[in-house]
């Protein structure tokens, strides 16, 4: 068990700044997870703390020991890959016990370790057949069973439920989430994958080229984007965003545009007469009702079932909004539609800076 | 359906244009001279033993035989010995330099052996190793290595880099990552670098005959001589002898095709 700090991590490929300024705490049985697009930096920053890219500059902390310059044998950690990289000559049971035999256990402690991890992932079946003669999935828990026969103060995953299909990835997903609240280690994940990212993590690191653009619970992340650019990633299916400048009538504070002119709640943002904003709406906040005057109102012109749900597109002058509606109260192709913003689940941003516009204070109820 | 009929007779053609020869030279090894020399070529005969008695009842060729396994075999060892780890390095770490030690390996296949063969005899003889195990051990070695390394690198290429990541991550050190991971992982593919360089070597004739007079000479030269003899043409000796010299790179070969099938239909059960 131990916490990683990461204190001003720089790394660079020759003239090329992958990782400009890193900073995190990572604390003790804490699950964290690393999201970004690709190339953002996020695989990179786990390499480094596994030591398999040197750190250019900066302090990276596992435990109470500096690492910067450590093998990753001696960094107590233990690290699943995105291609499971298993040893293709070895049968499982010796992929799983390989890391042992370098630390000269003794034979009859590696078959009893070995017979633990293998019964909670349910490998016993496959342990004398090659790696190619699994599933994907099974491959999979072989790695995962590879990593956690050290009993390492800290877990790296690196993208492992990518080369799955869709319903193994959801399978294996809970059983990670149900391995960590058993063994409480320490884990940094690395995902590309927001359900993964909202379901497994105490707290998400939202990466943007290299920098952290937000740390927070997923929910914080979810309900409290800090930035355009975070409102953008999270959330399916993505959030309207429309181009608006914020007026000030009567007292009451607007955003205008060309089509359309919404009264905000002035006290919630940090905005100024004349400011150029994006309103930023989740699909889901949008509701059906024609009473809210002047509601977003424009005809649909197309709908995607989703069977519990449909997505409604619609066209606002020039901008094209989406709305979840509960499926039975869909509306027809072609039908004009009025929709209102739910209370309070308005995001303003900054146009210039993407930043959120949200007054610190100001908490959004839960949607 | 005819297109199919059409390959099939194609590959039959092309398989018997390449075993007929083989075929042929084996026939004739067991021919006595009357059954060879006749404008209608036979196909049954009386199996003879002479020639292939001939053949190995010559002290020369046991010598040969002897130098050549011992040449070729310890050139072979050197090649993979010096040529893996370089191959090795060179796929895991490819920069300029890396890049132009692969190119300058290559390119030392390019010099025709003549060039080198009488700067070599040169050498040897002033070093006074010449016509000696030993200096055919060591010039063959500089062209199985250079076969090694050349050979080798596709098959450490296609080692998966995560999986020796993953070898590092569970504490082993450069060394053993490359014996006990990258080397077996690869092994498949660095069987046809063994067997290619010492299939070269066991034929090679030009700087053989070049760099030895009697001692160390090797089985191509031997067989070659028996041509030599006499103003009759010995067909039948000399097919024996190159039936003889063609049993071990086949030993050879079948021992290792034997491996592969046994490594793939592992990997297919």
């Amino acid at each position: 068990m131990a916490e990683i700090i990461c204190r001003n991590i720089r790394k660079t490929y020759g003239a090329i700044e992958v990782v400009p300024d890193f900073n995190l705490h990572v604390r003790d049985h804490e699950f964290v997870v690393f999201l970004g697009p690709s190339g953002c930096g996020k695989s990179t920053m786990l390499r480094m703390m596994a030591g398999l890219e040197n750190i250019t500059s900066g302090e990276l902390m596992i435990g109470d020991k500096v690492v910067n310059d450590l093998e990753p044998r001696d960094r107590g950690i233990a690290m699943v890959f995105q291609n499971y990289a298993l040893y293709p000559h070895m049968t499982i049971r010796d992929n799983i016990a390989f890391g042992l035999r370098r630390l000269k256990v003794s034979e009859a402690e590696i078959t009893a370790r070995t017979a633990e991890v293998t019964s909670v992932l349910g490998l016993e079946p496959y342990l004398d057949r090659k790696p190619t003669e699994l599933s994907g999935g099974q491959q999979q828990r072989v790695a995962i069973a590879r990593a956690m026969i050290k009993t390492p103060d800290v877990f790296l995953f690196d993208e492992p439920l990518s080369n799955l299909d869709a319903k193994l990835r959801a399978t294996m997903r809970e059983e990670i989430a149900r391995l960590h609240k058993k063994l409480k280690t320490t884990t940094v994940y690395v995902t590309h994958d927001q359900m993964e990212a909202m379901t497994l993590a105490d707290r998400i690191v939202l990466m943007k080229a290299g920098r952290i653009e937000q740390i927070g619970s997923p929910e914080e992340i979810y309900e409290r984007p800090v930035s355009r650019f975070v409102a953008g990633f999270i959330g399916t299916p993505a959030m309207n965003f429309i181009d608006a400048t914020v007026m000030s009538e009567h007292g009451q504070c607007c955003v205008v545009n060309n089509e359309i002119m919404l009264a905000l709640d002035g006290t919630s943002f940090n905005v100024e007469p004349g400011q150029q904003v994006v309103l930023g709406v989740r699909p889901s906040d949008l509701v059906q009702d024609a009473t809210v005057t002047p509601p977003l109102s424009g005809q649909c012109d197309l709908i995607e079932y989703h069977g519990d749900h449909a997505l409604v597109s619609f066209k606002v002058g020039t901008s094209s909004l989406h709305a979840l509606v509960a499926a039975r109260k869909r509306p027809f192709e072609g039908e004009q539609v009025n929709f209102a913003i739910r209370e309070g689940a308005a995001h303003l941003f900054d146009q210039k800076t993407g930043k959120s516009l949200l007054r610190e204070s100001q908490s959004v109820a839960a949607a | 359906m005819i297109a199919r009929v059409i390959g099939k007779a194609t590959l039959v053609f092309c398989a018997a244009c390449v075993l007929m020869p083989l075929l042929w030279t084996l026939m004739n090894a067991f021919k006595v001279n009357a059954d060879l020399l006749t404008p209608v070529p036979k196909f049954v005969f009386e199996p003879t033993f002479d020639n292939i008695a001939y053949v190995l009842s010559r002290r020369s060729v046991f010598g040969a035989l002897y130098n050549s396994l011992i040449i070729c075999l310890s050139a072979v060892g050197i090649g993979l010995v010096l040529g893996l780890p370089a191959a090795y390095a060179i796929a895991r770490y490819p920069n300029r330099i890396t890049r132009e030690i692969q190119f300058f390996v290559l390119s030392l296949r390019f010099l025709p052996p003549v060039a080198i063969a009488i700067p070599f005899m040169v050498i040897w003889l002033n070093l006074g190793f010449y016509d000696t195990r030993l200096s055919m051990i060591v010039t063959y070695s500089l062209i199985t290595t250079s076969i090694a390394i050349w050979l080798s690198i596709p098959g450490f290429q296609s080692v998966p880099k995560e999986v020796e990541e993953a070898a590092r991550v569970d504490g082993y050190g450069p060394y053993a990552v490359f014996f006990r991971v990258a080397l077996p992982v690869a092994m498949k593919a660095l069987m046809g670098a063994l067997a290619f360089s010492f299939v070269l070597v066991w034929n090679e004739f030009m700087l053989a005959l070049m760099l030895t007079a009697s001692n160390a000479k090797t089985l191509p030269l031997v067989a070659s001589e028996m041509s030599q003899q006499g103003l009759n043409v010995p067909w039948g000796i000399l097919n024996a002898a190159v039936v003889l010299l063609s049993i071990p790179p086949l030993l050879l070969l079948g021992l290792l095709g034997n491996f592969l099938n046994r490594a793939f239909a592992q990997k297919r059960r």
